[in-house]
């Protein structure tokens, strides 16, 4: 196919630099993708669609019909990343991760960050994700946040920032399992000679740190993956990592408490459980400890794990260092704990909660993202540059009633890829999100998930507002 | 493994066999029709009571022929047992245990569960459905034969195979109990949820009398409902119940009468219904009609060409034998329940001959009870095949009933579990 139609239209391409010559790592890609026959792209397009539907590799979308499940669009050109500069992120990331793990323990322990002025009080304790029952908690082995999905976008300037920390429950991880699965399945071609990091072994890595944070006292741990059930936008996913690791996935139902210990209930009684690598929010996981009208939860879990029974994977509490008010303090965060400069930057940030920040903020509404600290899968955000008067009226009622609540940040230009419009390409906005592990140490998956936002033009990239995924390649140099 | 986790093995294999006997009887009424000796009415009412859906059915079509019944059967989404729903909550069990079973079975789930999907958005299957029940049953056997492929034969495995089996001696029994559906005497024929006492197990008369082709009939007596509203007020509440009518009310001369227990057995005691003589015992001989009804019922079990081997000739006694007591036959009850009780013992670890637990108990009688059980005893005796399948389909439900009290039932918290683990060396945090 003739890539010389391709245009870049000033963006930052993923792919190729200014002039349609592919970037480092993205030679070999490039010249298959220009091999291809006319009608292939589009043929295996359809191909890779049709094994999703029948591999049912689905989401749920809520506000739809209970139990609606779509195919998450996959596209099948991958975005590259050479492994020079992967091995910056990766860097990057572990610092960021040990920082932030060290913050969480600060926060529910001494305080010392605070007592040093480094993030304010109020910052703290006003975090909707700030968990008083976790103070004076300390998990197992000292990891709070064990698993972390970190967005990453790049800007017109080529340089990668950080968009967001998600150290809640992040997902996407087995999107980017199945993507590489349906990529060796749809277009093998393209691998041929190529040296791209493998992503299979992410589930042996997940089930050794799960048993490797479990209580001392266990030996053979048993670990079980904790699911609000199949109506749950992840569902797809909670059951694909507990069967990759060969683990139970049990709902709330399945789980009980006596004694400050957690039981299953199975077919021949009840048996121990050690680690539950959790996919149910702080709030919903012990109607005794937190909202008492859960009903996916299990009553008495925290005592159980404040006893020491049992591990909570990530940790209660974990979410006030993914509140985005914070986030515009880890670069602060790293320097405090860590002595050392961010290596991935920040997206510079404005939090409404400081009181000449939200006056700038105000003042220059349209030129800002305005985002709400607390939500995620893109919920609540106001594209200023976007939005129309009334839009932006409204978002600035909501910012005074609740400063503390919105943070905002310059309009980013993000990057793009070349992504499968019928028989051709176009470019469309992706970002990254790697996924990282805090067990004995710390590992980054190489690649990540790369997500797209597949309508011309538009930089929402969430799975629940039309945005798709694509394989992420981590190229090293030099033909296999 | 977890109880939930198990129950939801057991249906969804349920569901799997169940899709797969529906589009079995289908296929075999289809041929009947065409062969002619019953009026295909009669054929497809009788199907639709052979499921004992008749009420439901009832409520939402208005005429049992051809399509009406495909769609009930195939793809009606409010049949909870149709086809498509079977497979629709076959898939969502599916996906509840996702993590237990094989992604290659999990697959051929997915993928049949879209088939019937695009089945029934399409409509065109309830014009040319054999296709369509060609795929069904192929897509069924291939979930079978990939999770015994694929799936250690552990307890989830176990489970499966106890929820195929228990579904499938259910439904040969209903298949067996057809010809009972095809005597003029069933015509209206339900098998009423309520007021069942007089059936089943119940006495022998109203069985006998059930049995009898000219027991009830086809036209409602001149002084039919001044006669019919002398019977008990429970009978007359069923005879009331448009829903319960079966065979074509507008259409056929059958439309007139009524239905429901109360019905027949109103009908039954009327004069002019009783017969002059009683055939030996069950219905009929094995005339050349008989012999085509008899090998549509073994086609419907897939039996034909193993009974050939077996028995050669085809006649109703050795029909109900083959697919009552067969041990090697494995859609035969008696096989089933071998298997069924096989793999309830694997997951216990309990010891045949023995129980520990109301399901091994049960099901265990149960498979006994065949084990020693003889046809002409069956045939020669009060209440006639009939009735045995009556009993057997209700004791059989006992066993699913104790299955579930077993091992899927949530316990509560308390009694008979284990005390908690020691908490050795766990430092109790202030």
């Amino acid at each position: 196919m003739d890539l010389q139609a391709y245009k870049t239209e000033g963006f930052h391409d993923e792919l190729f630099d200014g002039a349609l010559r592919p970037r480092p790592g993205a030679e070999l890609l490039v010249g298959r993708l220009a091999a291809a026959s006319d009608g292939e792209l589009a043929e295996r397009q359809r191909a890779a669609d049709r094994m999703l539907l029948t591999m049912g590799i689905t989401f749920n979308v809520y506000g739809h019909e209970a139990g609606t499940e779509k195919i998450w669009p996959f596209d099948i050109v991958p975005r590259v990343i050479e492994a020079a500069e992967w091995s910056v992120i990766e860097r990057g990331l572990t610092q960021r991760i040990r920082a932030l793990n060290l913050f969480i323990d600060d926060v529910y322990n001494r305080r010392q960050i605070v007592a040093d002025g480094v993030v304010p009080d109020w910052l703290v304790d006003s975090g909707r994700c700030f968990r008083g029952p976790c103070a004076g908690l300390k998990p197992p082995r000292g990891v709070w946040c064990h698993i972390t999905g970190t967005d990453l976008v790049r800007g017109a300037d080529g340089v990668i920032y950080v968009l967001e920390d998600n150290l809640r429950t992040p997902s996407g991880v087995s999107y980017v399992l199945e993507n590489r699965e349906v990529m060796k399945r749809t277009f093998p071609q393209l691998f041929t000679g190529q040296r791209i990091s493998p992503v299979e072994d992410y589930p042996e890595k997940l089930r050794a740190m799960l048993e490797y944070v479990a209580p001392p006292q266990a030996r053979d741990p048993t670990v079980v993956v904790l699911t609000p059930g199949i109506y749950n936008s992840a569902y797809f996913e909670h059951s694909f990592l507990a069967r990759q690791m060969g683990v139970e996935l049990v709902q709330g139902s399945d789980l009980v408490v006596q004694g400050d210990v957690v039981f299953m209930r199975t077919t021949h009684g009840l048996e121990r459980v050690d680690v539950i690598y959790r996919r149910i929010d702080d709030d919903f996981l012990d109607p005794l400890a937190f909202r008492d009208d859960s009903l996916v939860g299990v009553p008495g879990l925290m005592r159980a794990y404040r006893a020491g029974h049992v591990a909570l994977v990530n940790a209660p509490g974990t979410g006030i260092a993914d509140d985005k008010a914070v986030y515009a303090y880890v670069p602060e965060i790293i320097r405090y704990y860590l002595g050392e400069d961010a290596i991935i930057p920040n997206v510079p940030t404005f939090v409404c909660g400081e009181p000449a920040q939200c006056d700038h903020v105000l003042s220059r509404l349209g030129e800002f993202v305005v985002k709400p600290a607390n939500e995620s899968g893109g919920y609540g955000i106001v594209l200023g540059p976007r939005a129309t008067q009334e839009q932006l009226e409204e978002c600035r009622g909501r910012i005074k009633a609740n400063p503390r609540n919105y943070v905002a940040q310059p309009m980013l230009s993000l990057s793009r890829v070349p992504t499968v419009v019928g028989d051709s390409l176009e470019g469309r906005h992706v970002d990254l999100r790697p996924f990282i592990l805090y067990g004995e140490d710390i590992f980054v998956l190489p690649g990540g998930l790369t997500r797209v936002a597949l309508v011309k033009g538009s930089l929402v990239v969430n799975s629940s507002q039309g945005g798709g995924s694509k394989d992420t390649w981590v190229v090293h140099e030099g033909r296999r | 493994m977890l109880s939930r986790v198990a129950e939801s093995v057991y249906w969804m294999n349920r569901q799997i066999e169940r899709a797969e006997n529906v589009a079995r009887a289908v296929e075999t009424t289809l041929g009947l029709v065409l062969e002619g000796t019953i009026s295909p009415g009669r054929l497809w009412s009788a199907l639709v009571c052979t499921f004992g859906d008749e009420a439901d059915f009832w409520a939402r079509y208005g005429l049992a022929d051809q399509a009406n019944v495909i769609s009930f059967l195939a793809i009606d989404q409010a049949n909870a047992n149709s086809i498509a729903s079977c497979l629709q909550a076959a898939r969502e069990n599916a996906r509840t245990v996702r993590d237990m079973i094989s992604t290659a079975m999990w697959q051929e789930i997915n993928k049949a569960h879209l088939a019937v999907r695009a089945a029934a958005a399409a409509n065109v299957e309830i014009e040319h459905p054999r296709e369509f029940l060609e795929e069904v049953k192929r897509a069924s056997q291939l979930i079978s034969g990939v999770a015994d492929a694929t799936m250690s034969h552990g307890e989830a495995w176990h489970f499966a195979r106890l929820g195929r089996l228990v579904e499938r001696a259910d439904k040969t029994s209903r298949v067996l109990d057809v010809e009972h559906y095809f005597q003029p005497a069933a015509v209206p024929l339900a098998r009423p949820a309520s007021g069942a006492a007089a059936f089943g197990s119940g006495p022998g008369a109203e069985i006998a009398a059930w049995n009898q082709p000219a027991a009830v009939p086809l036209a409602r007596p001149a002084s039919g409902a001044a006669a019919f509203g002398s019977g008990p007020g429970a009978e007359i509440a069923a005879w009331n119940q448009p829903a319960a009518v079966p065979l074509a009310r507008p259409a056929s001369g059958a439309a007139a009468f009524g239905s429901g227990p109360g019905a027949e057995i109103a009908a039954w005691n009327q004069p002019a219904a009783v017969p002059l003589a009683r055939p030996a015992s069950g219905a009929g001989g094995d005339g050349d009609g008989d012999a085509v009804r008899w090998s549509a019922v073994l086609e419907s079990a897939s039996a034909l060409e193993m009974y050939r081997k077996v028995h050669g000739a085809i006649s109703r006694r050795r029909v109900a034998d083959f697919l009552i007591f067969d041990r090697e036959f494995p859609r035969a009850m008696h096989f089933c329940l071998i298997k069924a009780e096989e793999s309830l013992l694997a997951i216990t670890g309990g010891a045949k001959g023995a129980y520990s637990n109301p399901a091994e108990q049960l099901l265990g009688r149960l498979r006994s009870h065949l084990n020693y059980g003889a046809i002409d005893e069956i045939l020669g005796a009060e209440p006639g095949l009939h009735g045995f399948i009556d009993s057997f389909q209700s004791r059989l439900n006992e066993a699913s009933d104790a299955i579930y009290a077993t091992f899927f039932a949530l316990r509560p918290v308390g009694g008979g579990e284990p005390a908690p683990a020691a908490a050795a060396g766990s430092a109790r945090r202030p």
